[in-house]
């Protein structure tokens, strides 16, 4: 018999959202978080010092801050999930993480020595600092997690890919609890000149596709498991959807009826009260899922919390799933000054998102106070 | 202070200072896997910190049986007196 799943706990590190109250009011929040990054691209950045004494010395030297991140979110949402991993069969508890970019920061000082002072000079985490794995590997070290664990490598798709995933293997059976979310740092001269290309290689100079940065983890349970510990549910994770819609490979899709195809996968009958679109910033592909969210659900609310951030890849989705888990758990639209919404209705939410070489992804998020 | 004992005291300072906790105590006959929790690229990484707390390469130093913070410093010591004999 398939199980039900549901998202237990929260946790995050993004730049200046210190818990979910600011998480959840960060429309309302006047603080300007993007600033420009560099003469081609504006985005918001996590401060150093907010994270650097949060990890044991010895620990935090052999790590890429993105590894940071997920280590601290991963602990907030545990303590928020009230889960003693301690009383939870390990053998039966994995890890989901969605990254993009691996551990640059890290890289590019090692890189720097290597050129310098030579090989002797570059540190020997370099290799397992930098790889996408790490915050895996990391996590469950940390927490002795033995169960089916994955890392997932697919644009500002990843965290909804993994969060998908992680249900799935609860859903059939294989595990009982997952840790699953995603990770990135884009704060890195390497990284950052990257992706100032983007709105260039989409045929948009002047569009405003920001950065940002960060990691957001989820617990996900079985249903029964959860209620039967007294758990607290934001939210039970409904269908998940995927499919391609092909592009060149620094191009995200803009074909409308992929993102009809996608988002009917993944709703089937369901009608859903609010869509938290991808809306990353790019005028044809921003239109095409525009169309496409008025033709499959034309009553929906449009909503976009990452406004505010910018594009966190790895972590955004997982910021998107948080913060749908936050409506449905508090019966309530994501604060905003212009909101006149009726607070009632919120009983499913699609989460949609995207990929360059044509990845589209739509997961939906189900009210999980009601059995 | 003679060579092997100031040697010694390099040694267990850049040990303490990679650790990094003071909760652990770090002796001569500390295990550097089950006591001090070192893993084998924590092992490269601290010989890397006693080269360049000694100022002097380490290059080619046998550490694979190093078991115990004593057998750094013999393992040290030993292969400073051989690359002094080299020259």
């Amino acid at each position: 018999m398939e199980r039900n799943v549901v998202i237990t706990g929260i946790g995050l590190v993004l730049p200046q959202i210190q818990s979910l109250e600011d998480l959840w009011n960060l429309q309302l929040d006047e603080t300007a978080r993007i600033e420009p990054l560099s003469d081609r691209v504006a985005g918001s950045r996590i401060n150093p010092d907010e994270i650097s004494k949060r990890l044991p010395p010895r620990l935090s030297k052999k790590l890429d801050v993105f590894t940071k991140y997920a280590l601290i979110a991963t602990e907030a949402a545990l303590a928020d999930a009230d889960l003693d991993l301690d009383e939870t069969d390990t053998e039966r508890c994995g890890v989901f993480v969605g990254n993009c970019f691996g551990g640059w920061q890290f890289t590019e000082k090692e890189l720097r020595n290597l050129h310098l002072a030579g090989p002797r000079a570059v540190s020997p985490f370099q290799a397992t600092s930098w790889f996408p794995a790490a915050p895996q590997g990391q996590i469950t070290i940390k927490y002795g997690l033995k169960g089916f664990s994955k890392t997932f490598m697919a644009d500002r798709m990843s965290s909804v890919v993994s969060i998908a995933a992680a249900a799935s293997k609860i859903r059939s059976g294989i595990l009982d609890v997952a840790i699953a979310g995603g990770t990135e740092s884009t704060n890195t001269d390497m990284v950052r000149t990257g992706l100032e290309m983007i709105p260039t290689a989409n045929g948009e100079d002047d569009s405003e596709f920001d950065l940002s940065e960060g990691s957001v983890f989820v617990i996900l349970e079985d249903e029964d498991l959860a209620r039967a510990r007294g758990a607290r549910i934001y939210a039970r994770v409904g269908e998940f959807s995927s499919v391609n819609s092909p592009c060149a490979a620094d191009v995200y899709p803009k074909n409308r009826d992929s993102y009809v195809r996608v988002m009917r996968e993944a709703i089937g009958n369901e009608k859903p009260d609010v869509v938290l679109s991808d809306a990353c910033g790019l005028a044809e592909c921003d239109a095409s899922e525009r169309d496409a969210i008025g033709q499959v659900l034309p009553n929906a609310t449009i909503m976009h919390p990452k406004d505010r951030l910018g594009h966190s890849f790895g972590a955004e989705g997982a910021l998107d799933i948080s913060m749908a888990c936050l409506m449905l758990h508090k019966s309530e639209m994501m604060p905003k000054s212009d909101s006149t919404d009726n607070h009632s209705k919120i009983n499913s939410i699609l989460v949609n998102t995207a990929a360059m070489g044509g990845g589209l992804a739509s997961l939906v998020l189900q009210k999980g106070d009601t059995q | 202070m003679s060579a092997p004992e100031s040697l010694k005291t390099v040694i267990m300072e850049t040990l303490i200072e990679f650790i990094g906790d003071p909760s652990k105590t770090v002796t001569e006959d500390s295990l550097l896997e089950e006591d001090l929790e070192f893993d084998s690229t924590e092992l490269i990484s601290v010989i890397v910190d006693i080269e360049k707390s000694l100022g002097t390469s380490l290059q080619g130093i046998k550490y694979a049986n190093m078991k115990t913070v004593a057998d750094i410093v013999t393992g040290v010591g030993a292969f400073l007196n051989e690359s002094a004999e080299v020259v």
